[in-house]
């Protein structure tokens, strides 16, 4: 089985991408200690320094994702009267916004969150997610999460200012997320657009507000901002989205910025460049050792993850190495258009059999989740894993190795390059 | 909007009133919406002329977030009024408290409260069991609430509870509209309410009498505000109608409950005068005869849970499928952090079993949760035996285990159905039945049922037993170990619990001497466990880790296999050794200021020796309560120059005052750079291990206090 995130996660991660916002979970400590240190890992806020300062209650040494610690007595009497009692003790780290999130156990008690902020007058800097989002798809969670907390504290629309814009769908549990920020504001910014929040990706809570005044919302992947495309919608910004998908390998990369130019009027010469120097690296490398060609072409690979990944990504390793999709499968959640364009890619190469195929049948490489990908490798499923899906805790790598945008489709290249040696 | 809730026992007439009344006030020019809050789904009922409707819940269950709509859950009935049921499992299946609190959730998502209604009328199941149950009591939903109950005690009873929930509710307006008596023709039945009106500070707004009108509409799918307008019973459902209304305007005050004491409803019961109550204020469900909790600080604060402690201990079973029975993310958090980590054992040539990923998860979703998950379960489990598992251990989280599914049962069909499969069952539930070791200990429990307890044992093999393996987890440690063994002619039978099988398990007891990894609490326990299931003694001296334990583990390894000459010769050629590394070494230490701050559960006892054998001037050895668990050991020979309860405020002040070179830990950050600072790891096995260590502590203190990486930019 591969282990993915879910909905509960996702709810979670959501709310620590927001730079001064605190998730507090009402739940117990184990369910509290790996999204702990996983946020922190693939987003430090604090200073380790502080640390003794988070030597209180409901935080205990620690800073995120501070916890009500439940357990079997809270589950049969109730246990508002830990939320009543943290959140002051949360709220006197100065968050702009704490949002509460029950965890799996705590969504049965049926504590009554609500009482509690009228009760202590916190209305405005808490929202309540009563929701329980367990087992539904992560990425759906994430965006919806962004949106109930956008709608909750209150988006200021002023004025939509002219070529700016948000970038949405990035999600911090997504691979080296900081450089796939950092590369395509570059690629935006070269197109003369100014980018005024990345909600789900490092946005603080005031950027968020302002984000409804951009004149754009850019997509990276559909899945992880469907509802956040909505809300953006109501308020007037217009929703940008690459028919190709998420910017994954050069093709869908080159027409995620040509999506951005038709739709903006702004001239994307700039950043096709730089798309089309890395393609001459590739090239390079490539004629200069010709034989590592040789050896991927006609290779058979399997690939599972989001569907707007997972499309592109196919697309790209079919017509760019000439490589076979022989399992192909995406993940709950999936963007309905995304699928029916990958279907129809895959009815069209000839491999209309690979759709649905999950990557544990084997083939010579695997683009999924680093851990499936990291095991297959090891016990011989296949010959090269290469991790494509959300971060997997502690497997990182100081090179930025992301898998949208330029930068991803070099790193994927490596990856495929580093596995064939030998071959 | 005006909001109101009819509650009452199971059976008492909530929906046939509540629908009547909401006919009453349709026809009084009122826009009106009724929800049913009863799993049976039959509120509305005889306002859709016996339609049925798909149910909220069976609705989300099917529908993801994102692509609801309000229109599919929702009907026109009679006089327009649009009717909505929340549904909810079949009776002892699942959580109807926790469908309540979907429903509700999600009707506020599709917004019924855009839709123009003037009022609502939530129509709720029986007594107020649970935190689901009271929802409708919230005050962001009911701004009255309206009694339903005949004149029989347990009828008042759960009014009676009612109330108490509405206190515990208190929005600090009065809410409680007044008591529908619907008669059951029982002796002095509207004398008996009407004592317990008046004692709960409420009175009866409409005396309903049995009527073969009520059973003559209702068969037909009609109220009899509907089918009989003209009638009596009619104007009775018109005046309860309108005293709602006048409620809803100010023109009648509701009141705030006084529910009655358990000393009142005996009187009430009995006949007798009602005494004056004391009074019940806003007690907490389910605890109402204890002190309840008010703070955190009440609890015993927990950092793992015992499914993930369960699910740990069988997945060092390379045969062994685990079924977590829960919601994906409990598997995701468990088998990423372990899949990590045998990973790169495997990577580092120390595992040589091929990894595998054997951990399956039910997906219990907020359906499951509602529903039951006993289906799930079942599939799952179905689906482990087709991939060809023969042995399988299902442990439940949290959410199982608070809606009470019964995977017994279905592990047993399972097992029928299958014949050779075994399936043990570990039901932690999440961190109810405590942490991560209590449900590795309870896992153990049961996997010590593989062992064969009629096999003989071999000699010099060796079952060495633990619950962390980390201290030989390195080519170095284990060759080590290797060493350790070979000079007493030993070799390892079963590791237990670390990359085993069951097979490996079930020849256990082949082992000649069983030895525990370290003396942590955890490992003591587990050799406990053994002891008892299969009356072997495990030995009391762990692998050693220094020279004080070298020694001590020499001496009785000589005694077991008939070699003490050979091992007061290992004993000496180590003393030796050690002396001489000693002298090698302890210039770099002699007078060095040292503070050791350790965990309470971590044997330290070697570092202590080495670091006076060093001739370091040990300013503090401070030992850190363990949160986890209570009755960890304490590092065991240095007591007597052991601070207990050491903290990080007297870490502070004692870098202040002492100043010491070198602070061995196992933290980063809240000293800052006041010194230097040694992480106090896992070291190894035997003797050369913690000589490696001395000169890691030689190199820290040779080495610049800050590393460089610091000087980047600022979090």
């Amino acid at each position: 089985m591969r282990a993915l995130p879910d909905g509960f996660n996702g709810a979670i991660m959501a709310v620590e991408s927001i730079t001064d916002a605190i998730a507090f979970l009402h739940g117990p400590g184990g369910c509290r200690v790996r999204h702990m240190v996983h946020s922190t890992a693939v987003f430090p806020r604090e200073d380790p320094e502080d640390k003794a300062g988070y030597d209180i209650p409901y935080f205990y040494g620690y800073p995120r994702v501070p916890a009500t610690y439940i357990d079997e007595y809270d589950y049969i009497n109730g246990a508002a009267y830990k939320v009543s009692e943290g959140l002051p003790i949360v709220m006197s780290k100065n968050p702009a916004l704490v949002v509460v999130i029950n965890s799996p156990g705590a969504g049965l008690i049926g504590d009554n969150h609500e009482k509690v902020l009228r009760d202590l007058g916190l209305g405005s800097k808490v929202v309540c997610m009563d929701e329980t989002l367990v087992s539904m798809p992560f990425t759906v969670c994430y965006g919806h999460t962004l949106r109930a907390v956008l709608e909750k504290i209150g988006p200021e629309k002023v004025c939509p200012e002219k070529d700016t814009v948000n970038i949405i769908g990035l999600t911090i549990m997504d691979k080296d997320w900081r450089a796939v920020a950092d590369e395509l504001r570059s690629l935006v910014e070269s197109m003369g657009l100014k980018v005024k929040s990345i909600p789900g990706a490092g946005a603080s809570v005031s950027e968020l507000r302002d984000s409804v005044n951009a004149e754009y919302s850019i997509v990276v992947c559909p899945e992880a901002c469907a509802g956040l495309s909505e809300l953006y919608e109501s308020y007037g910004v217009k929703v940008v989205r690459s028919e190709a998908g998420a910017p994954v390998g050069f093709d869908a990369t080159e027409r995620w910025i040509t999506s951005i130019a038709e739709a903006t009027g702004c001239d994307p010469a700039a950043a096709l460049e730089s798309v089309r120097r890395a393609k001459d690296r590739v090239y390079e490398k490539f004629v200069g050792t010709k034989y590592n060609s040789l050896r991927i072409k006609g290779m058979s690979f399997s690939v599972a993850g989001t569907a707007s990944v997972i499309r592109p990504l196919t697309e790209w390793l079919y017509n760019y190495l000439a490589m076979a999709p022989v399992a192909v499968s995406a993940d709950p959640g999936a963007d309905k258009g995304e699928i029916e364009a990958l279907k129809a890619f895959l009815d069209s190469a000839g491999y209309s059999e690979s759709f649905g195929r999950g990557p544990e049948e084997g083939s010579d490489a695997v683009f999924c989740e680093g851990i499936t990908a990291y095991t297959m490798a090891l016990n011989g499923g296949c010959r090269i894993g290469v991790p494509i899906g959300y971060s997997s805790m502690g497997l990182d790598d100081v090179i930025p190795r992301p898998v949208y945008g330029v930068q991803g489709a070099m790193y994927i290249l490596d990856e495929i390059l580093h596995g064939v040696r030998g071959s | 909007m005006y909001q109101v809730a009819f509650y009452g026992k199971g059976g008492i007439g909530k929906s046939t009133m509540a629908a009547n009344i909401s006919v009453a006030l349709a026809g009084k020019g009122i826009r009106v919406m009724q929800i049913g809050c009863d799993p049976k789904h039959d509120s509305t009922r005889l306002l859709l002329g016996g339609r049925v409707q798909t149910t909220v819940l069976d609705y989300v269950r099917e529908v993801q977030i994102g692509k609801r709509k309000i229109e599919d859950v929702m009907m026109k009935g009679t006089s327009g009024i649009l009717c909505i049921e929340a549904g909810g499992p079949e009776p002892g299946i699942g959580c109807a408290g926790r469908g309540i609190l979907t429903a509700f959730d999600t009707l506020k998502k599709l917004g019924t409260d855009d839709l123009g209604v003037d009022m609502k009328i939530y129509d709720v199941l029986g007594d107020v069991v649970c935190g689901g149950f009271a929802v409708p009591l919230r005050g962001e939903y009911a701004d009255g609430i309206v009694l339903v109950t005949s004149g029989e005690f347990m009828s008042l009873y759960a009014a009676n509870n009612i109330m108490k929930g509405l206190s515990n509710f208190d929005t600090g307006r009065p809410r409680l509209v007044g008591i529908i008596l619907n008669s059951r023709g029982v002796d002095g039945e509207e004398e008996t309410v009407r004592r317990f009106a008046e004692a709960a500070g409420t009175k009866i707004i409409a005396v309903i009498p049995r009527h073969r009108l009520f059973f003559e509409a209702e068969s037909s799918g009609h109220t009899v505000r509907e089918m009989f307008p003209d009638t009596k019973l009619s104007e009775m459902i018109d005046a309860v109608a309108q005293h709602i209304i006048d409620v809803r305007d100010g023109k009648i005050r509701a009141s705030f409950p006084r529910p009655l004491d358990d000393d009142q409803m005996s009187d009430l019961a009995a006949g007798r005068e009602i005494r004056r109550g004391t009074c019940i204020g806003a007690p907490r469900f389910g605890c109402t005869a204890c002190n309840p909790r008010i703070s955190i600080k009440e609890s015993k604060i927990m950092s793992s849970c015992a499914a993930y402690g369960a699910v740990a201990a069988y997945l060092k079973m390379n045969d062994v499928a685990v079924v977590l029975h829960g919601p994906l993310s409990c598997a995701y958090l468990m088998d990423t952090a372990r899949a990590k980590a045998v990973l790169e054992l495997y990577a580092g040539g120390i595992y040589s079993t091929v990894p595998n990923h054997n951990l399956r998860c039910t997906m219990m979703d907020d359906g499951s949760s509602i529903f039951g998950g006993v289906g799930n379960l079942e599939r799952t489990l179905r689906d482990t035996v087709k991939e060809g598992y023969m042995k399988i251990a299902v442990v439940t989280t949290c959410m199982p285990g608070i809606i009470g599914d019964d995977s017994l049962t279905v592990i047993n069909r399972v097992i029928g159905d299958n014949p050779g499969v075994g399936i043990d069952y570990i039901p932690a539930d999440g961190d109810v039945n405590g942490e991560f070791t209590d449900g590795f200990i309870m896992a153990v429990e049961k996997i010590t049922e593989m062992m064969d307890l009629s096999l003989e044992r071999e000699r010099g093999t060796v079952n060495i037993i633990g619950s962390s393996f980390f201290d030989i987890h390195s080519v170095r440690h284990l060759k080590e170990m290797g060493k350790l063994f070979s000079a007493f002619g030993l070799k390892e039978n079963c590791r237990f619990l670390d990359e085993t099988s069951s097979e490996a398990v079930a020849g256990f007891c082949r082992g000649h001497i069983d030895m525990m990894v370290n003396d942590s609490a955890a490992t003591i326990e587990m050799a406990s466990v053994i002891e008892s299931k299969t009356g072997r003694r495990v030995l009391s001296v762990p692998l050693p880790v220094g020279l004080h334990d070298y020694v001590e583990w020499a001496r009785q390894m000589g005694e077991i296999m008939g070699m003490e000459k050979e091992a007061e010769r290992e004993i000496e050629r180590a003393e030796s050794d050690h002396r001489e590394f000693i002298e090698t070494h302890s210039h770099r230490f002699r007078g060095r200021k040292i503070i050791v701050m350790n965990r309470a559960s971590q044997n330290i006892d070697w570092l202590i020796d080495m670091l006076i054998g060093l001739g370091a001037d040990i300013c503090r050895v401070g030992c850190v309560p363990s949160p986890r668990k209570s009755g960890s050991r304490s590092a065991s020979r240095h007591l007597g120059i052991t601070t207990l309860d050491y903290d990080t405020d007297e870490l502070r002040r004692d870098l202040d005052y002492m100043d010491p070179d070198l602070l061995i830990g196992e933290f980063t950050g809240p000293v800052g750079n006041r010194c230097r600072i040694a992480r106090v790891g896992k070291v190894g096995i035997g003797v050369l291990p913690t000589e490696e260590y001395v000169e890691y502590l030689e190199n820290i203190m040779r080495l610049p206090r800050e590393e460089g990486w610091k000087e980047g930019v600022k979090i």
